[in-house]
């Protein structure tokens, strides 16, 4: 195929105002999903991007930049995937507002790309139709051409070129071919006609619509961009920007009901027009060679959308996941402590023992280590993610969860966020981006920390170990083991149950039916898929590492303050000593009412306060209280061995089956997680909002583990079993 | 659309005497070609809809029916739900 151009440019007069010195250029990328736009950004920009979000919505502003031959710096835009320009989901929303330039602090691209699949392009030409009605320099990457080639279709980019009135670039992004091409054509673009409708309304459709224009007019709306903003109103009715125009509703309904008078579908005049005009495209510029019939993908789906199969496969898959993020994460996570406990030994040694050796040491140190050892999980799923993402597969996955998880009111894209959870709820809680309708997105967000994530084993495994004995159950299973799968179990069910409830009534909104694209499979490309990845790593440390590094720090001095006399005692005495005339050790005094109800005294108290930053600090905390050192961990046998023989005043044991049967249902229904509540914020719109969402969760989480909690052990009382 | 009603076929036989008998998508097997007529499916997932390729005299091809629906929609494959399904009117077309 030869790399086209358009003709159009014989037509222009000489250009005498080319630039000599260094200019700058700024360009949005818009395209369908799965158009290979991101790839072409990727191969556009390299690794020179930022991720950041638009102003009051969650969804991610991705720029880059590059130079061109001529020295301009060209600053890229890669505006969300979308589908059309009619504002139906914030994606567009935002589309449509940064093309119209009423986006705030986002300037008006000075040319748009439009990213058109080859394979696909009756399709996408249905917004790229819209796009060139907004009077702005457009150049057309037609991407994928060689996915085209394969499936039998070869377009003649020269035609397409002449029929649509902008330049036409053939692209493989993924393998960089038409790249320096594309970023002359852009260079140029400024200097071209302006591309404008290609089609007549009819004399119905434009009168009835006239009203409308003048009135898009009036308010201040681009004059370029009316005729789009009228046609498109006929379908979809005002929001977004134009919610604000009086009048406009009214002059919309009676537009339709014109239209509708005079014999035609108002809602769907739209689309009749556009894809009527894209046939004819069509027509002239595809050439059908190869004998269309089944394609790869149909043959793969075959396998993978099949009855039985499909969610066999499907099940194979998520297990080999799941299991995948707990094995790999595992070791990773070891060399990750190691790593800080090496850098803590190094910092105690080269600074003299007392109160800033102990900030560093106990505060700074453990509490960025506390941050960066959930990196490796967090790296591991994303790739997972990112490859079913980019292979296709995640939208199959979706579709065969989608029947269970309609059940519980939520939508099959929920799946993947709520597996993610049994690791950590953090990538759990990102992951929710691929949902697209928000209350779905926010319902998923709020039940996701209820799945017992990996921070939670450690105290599970502390207190079964200790006081759940290993008989064994019906021959093969083990009581430890059952109540372990308990504790997940009362998780995952408490999710779905919550979830629904959230669904049914804060969160209620019309059902959105499944209505998706099913991509043609692909090999992922990996360069975004490493991009994709390490852009995650990045979020979560910047955003979640300041919230925890600052609360760890808090958490730290009020271990440590105020300071006791404790020079004659054996070091672990000292910091039992310490640790309970410190505030966290008054406060532990201060909530033992509070928490007495559940069976739990002042030293559980403190454990709970002290572990509201992480849930795994719990087990460190019981180390330090029982005089074994904040070294220990939760198979550590002496620390058992306290636990078990602790005793009350009156002699009878401290802790009991019971009591530790109600501490962990606490811990499986309290949200006990700072890098949690920092994400949730982050991703529930940041800010107030957002601070909002988290402290709501945290509160209604809290609420129902203590009331769990108290059921669980005044049952337990009332059955007769020691307290 | 040049669609000339003899190339219509029944889908629901029984009871149906005309010659040309519409019925909901949901109910079109794996194969089958048919016209869309009605979208009576709110004007949110309409406009979706059409926006997908999926509008008012456009043909659609069933592929794969298992409760959801996955169709051929000028050339991409797109899944549609059994609620939404039902509530799409098309003339099935002689497959």
């Amino acid at each position: 195929m030869t790399q086209s151009e358009s003709g159009r440019t014989l037509s222009e007069a000489p250009r005498t105002d080319l630039p000599t010195a260094a200019r700058s250029l700024r360009i949005a990328l818009i395209g369908n999903p799965n158009t290979g736009k991101s790839t072409l950004f990727n191969a556009l920009t390299g690794m020179r991007q930022r991720v950041g979000n638009y102003a009051g919505v969650t969804v991610e502003r991705i720029e880059g930049r590059y130079r061109s031959e001529s020295g301009t710096e060209v600053s890229v835009l890669d505006l969300p995937g979308a589908y059309s320009l009619s504002a139906t989901s914030p994606d567009e929303e935002i589309a449509l507002e940064v093309l119209l330039g009423l986006a705030p602090s986002v300037p008006v691209p000075d040319v748009v790309v439009l990213v058109v699949d080859a394979s696909n392009l009756e399709r996408n030409l249905f917004m790229a139709s819209q796009v060139m009605e907004l009077g702005l320099p457009v150049v057309i990457a037609l991407n994928q051409v060689d996915a085209a080639e394969v499936s039998g279709l070869r377009i003649d980019a020269v035609e397409l070129a002449l029929t649509l009135g902008a330049q036409v670039v053939a692209t493989v992004a993924t393998r960089g071919t038409g790249l320096d091409v594309l970023r002359r054509a852009v260079e140029r673009a400024p200097e071209l006609p302006l591309p404008k409708r290609q089609f007549a309304l009819p004399e119905l459709v434009e009168k009835a619509l006239a009203p409308v224009e003048q009135l898009l007019l009036q308010s201040g709306i681009s004059p370029a961009a009316t005729g789009m903003e009228a046609l498109r109103m006929l379908s979809v009715n005002p929001s977004g920007h134009l919610s604000g125009i009086e009048g406009l509703s009214e002059a919309v309904t009676r537009a339709r009901e014109e239209v509708q008078a005079g014999g035609m579908h108002a809602r769907a005049v739209e689309a009749e027009l556009r894809y009527g005009w894209i046939s004819e495209v069509i027509n002239s510029t595809v050439h059908r060679f190869g004998a269309g019939g089944r394609t790869l993908t149909d043959r793969i789906d075959a396998v993978v959308l099949h009855r039985v199969f499909g969610p066999l496969i499907f099940v194979v898959l998520m297990a080999l996941v799941f299991q995948s993020v707990f094995t790999w994460a595992e070791p990773l996570m070891r060399v990750v402590e190691r790593l800080v406990g090496v850098l803590a030994d190094l910092a105690a040694g080269a600074l003299p023992e007392g109160q800033l050796q102990s900030l560093l040491v106990d505060g700074v140190i453990a509490g960025v280590g506390s941050v960066i050892v959930f990196v490796p999980q967090i790296v591991i799923l994303f790739t997972f993610i990112g490859i079913l993402e980019a292979t296709g597969y995640m939208a199959r996955a979706a579709f065969i969860m989608d029947r269970f998880m309609r059940g519980v009111g939520l939508h099959g894209r929920s799946f993947i966020p709520m597996l993610s959870g049994y690791a950590c709820a953090v990538p759990g809680i990102m992951a929710t981006r691929t949902i697209d309708n928000p209350k779905d997105r926010l319902a998923t967000i709020m039940v996701v920390p209820l799945m017992s994530c990996s921070a939670r084993i450690p105290v599970y495994t502390l207190l079964i170990g200790s006081f759940i004995p290993a008989t064994a159950v019906a021959g093969i299973f083990n009581l430890q083991g059952l109540t372990l799968l308990a504790m997940y179990f009362l998780g995952t069910a408490a999710a779905l149950v919550i979830a629904g409830i959230f669904k049914k009534t804060l969160l209620r909104g019309p059902s959105h039916p499944m209505i998706m694209e099913l991509p043609p499979y692909r090999l992922p490309d990996l360069q975004s898929l490493f991009l994709v990845v390490t852009q995650r790593a990045g979020l979560f440390l910047r955003r979640a590492g300041t919230v925890i590094f600052a609360l760890t720090i808090v958490l730290w001095a009020l271990a440590t303050y105020p300071r006791v006399e404790t020079s004659d005692l054996s070091p672990e005495l000292a910091q039992e000593a310490q640790l309970a005339g410190s505030y966290l050790g008054r406060a532990g005094h201060l909530v033992e009412p509070v928490v007495a109800p559940l069976g739990f005294d002042w030293k559980i108290g403190v454990s709970i306060i002290s572990s509201f930053a992480a849930r795994e600090v719990f087990v460190a905390t019981m180390g330090t209280i029982y005089g074994v050192g904040s070294g220990a961990d939760e198979t550590s046998s002496a620390l058992r061995d306290r636990l078990i023989n602790e005793t009350r005043l009156d002699g009878t044991p401290a802790y009991t089956p019971l009591i530790a049967i109600a501490l962990m249902v606490f811990y499986v229904f309290a949200m006990m997680c700072v890098s949690t509540n920092a994400i949730v914020a982050r991703e529930t719109g940041g800010g107030w909002t957002g601070a909002r969402w988290a402290i709501f969760q945290f509160v209604w989480m809290f609420i129902l583990a203590y009331s769990a909690a108290l059921l669980v052990y005044r049952t337990g009382l009332l059955l007769g079993f020691a307290g | 659309m040049s669609l000339t009603w003899w190339k219509f076929r029944t889908c629901a036989p029984a009871g149906n005497t005309g010659r040309v008998s519409a019925c909901p998508l949901a109910q079109c097997d794996s194969g089958c070609r048919a016209a869309i007529l009605r979208m009576e499916c709110g004007d949110g997932e309409a406009s979706r809809l059409r926006n997908l390729g999926l509008f008012e005299g456009s043909c659609v091809t069933v592929v794969d029916r298992q409760g959801s629906l996955v169709l051929d929609v000028a050339g991409s494959r797109l899944a549609l739900g059994p609620a939404v399904a039902s509530e799409i009117t098309v003339l099935p077309l002689e497959s």
